[in-house]
């Protein structure tokens, strides 16, 4: 169920212009999305009413499905029992969403709330690791084992080395903008970049730019600073990304 | 104006949306009843295609169509259809059970929420027309986009694995699946955009 918006805006947003794939969000309206893709997805449909119109229609066909496929067989006493899980209990499963939890929001507005609660803060209660000159770091729970999800700072105008990916990289633009040879990437922008993608992405000269990423495989850097330098950059925001994993063991 | 005391069977989009209200108006467990009669064996079925054994899925089964009656005020007829609103409710279950972690969605009091523009009026779709409509036009689908909607929405498969399965492109998958969608809301009346 996508959210009717509830906030009365008096400034305006743009909208984003870079989504992610259909497939991407039929994905998630089906469930089929790993954990760190949902965290993605979710951010980027708190900044994009197009693509939370997407991932209702797709909800839609996922309700009809319930009346085209087969039924399976239920156990006799099943209404019984569920009777009794509401009669018995008056407090929620074990599992039930907690809805009256306090949320944490970022009341700069810059990270979405999904990302709000995992950071514990806004985006500025988070401590950068410096990664290289204009690169900041801060690596995020990781909340499966094949991803790894990280927020990037990029200080205006600077230049990100010519990469490869070892698996596909997904950025969703938080704060300023990025440009490649795909085109510019603003706020709410998503883009999603496989093994065969090169680029070389340029921080808008404005302000920093703030991205949220996921990675799947190591980043390859390639051309000028295809170098041990370019090579130990990569591993570093991968071990990094890995590290964090180990001790977050509440999350394994 | 029919009574909602005595829901008719609820195999019906307009009744189930009767018996709904019914349960969030007086809690009304004979509209319950006939709801679980007709969305527990699918919510099931919905459980085991996407895996899961079928001793859990009974049990999963069980917490979300109780979950569907603590949460019956908060459904809105005007959003979506029941199906899709227990659809959810299952869905959710399911992966936060096994996540041990809610699933990240966007949150309507989020101050970085950035809000719906005004509704166009033919957005409004009628429930009560949606399943029967959306069925029609996977009907009419050509073969091979109807196959990878039945494997997304009914085989419960990532775009990934449908690849996979099918030994098709990843590329093909996505376009084909964007090429259905297309077709379906524009037999549903929405606009593409």
């Amino acid at each position: 169920m996508m959210p009717a918006s509830s906030h009365d805006k008096t400034r305006s947003a743009a909208l984003p212009r870079h989504h992610p794939d259909e497939a991407v969000l039929i994905d998630y309206a089906t469930g089929a999305t790993d954990a760190a893709l949902n965290l993605f997805v979710a951010s980027h449909l708190t900044l994009c009413p197009q693509c939370r119109k997407r991932v209702a229609e797709a909800e839609d066909i996922a309700g009809a499905a319930f009346d085209l496929a087969e039924p399976a067989s239920i156990e006799t006493d099943a209404l019984a029992l569920t009777m009794a899980l509401i009669d018995g209990d008056m407090t929620p499963a074990a599992n039930d969403r907690d809805e009256s939890a306090t949320k944490t929001y970022d009341a700069t507005g810059i990270l979405p709330a999904p990302l709000a609660g995992l950071v514990g803060g806004g985006a500025s209660t988070i401590r950068w690791k410096p990664l290289f000159k204009g690169f900041h770091i801060h690596a995020l729970p990781p909340v499966d084992g094949n991803r790894r999800a990280y927020l990037l700072k990029i200080d205006p105008g600077c230049v990100a080395p010519d990469h490869g990916h070892g698996g596909e990289e997904h950025v969703l633009v938080l704060k300023g903008s990025f440009s490649d040879a795909t085109g510019t990437f603003r706020r709410g922008d998503v883009e999603i970049a496989d093994t065969a993608t090169h680029h070389q992405p340029v921080a808008g000269v404005e302000e920093e730019c703030i991205c949220l990423a996921l990675l799947d495989g190591p980043i390859r850097p390639s051309g000028f600073f295809s170098s041990r330098i370019g090579t130990l950059i990569g591993d570093i925001v991968w071990r990094l990304t890995a590290r964090r994993r180990n001790r977050n063991s509440t999350f394994g | 104006m029919r009574s909602l005391d005595v829901p008719a069977a609820s195999d019906t989009a307009e009744a189930q949306r009767d018996c709904m209200l019914s349960i969030a108006r007086n809690n009304d467990r004979k509209a319950f009843a006939a709801l679980f009669a007709y969305f527990a064996p699918r919510v099931k079925s919905y459980l085991m295609r996407g895996g899961t054994p079928a001793d859990v899925a009974e049990e999963l089964t069980q917490e979300a169509m109780a979950m569907v009656w603590r949460r019956a005020s908060s459904f809105d007829p005007q959003q979506a259809s029941v199906a899709t609103w227990i659809f959810t409710i299952a869905r959710n279950k399911r992966i936060d059970r096994f996540r041990r972690e809610n699933r990240p969605e966007p949150d309507p009091d989020d101050p970085a929420l950035v809000p719906d523009a005004d509704p166009a009026a033919d957005d409004v779709i009628q429930a009560d027309q949606t399943s029967r409509a959306i069925r029609k036009v996977l009907d009419e689908l050509p073969e091979e986009q109807a196959e990878v909607i039945r494997l997304a929405f009914f085989e419960d498969l990532a775009h990934s694995e449908i690849a996979e399965k099918t030994g098709l492109p990843l590329g093909t998958v996505k376009s084909r699946l964007r090429l259905a969608m297309d077709k379906i809301r524009r037999s549903l009346g929405h606009m593409v955009e």
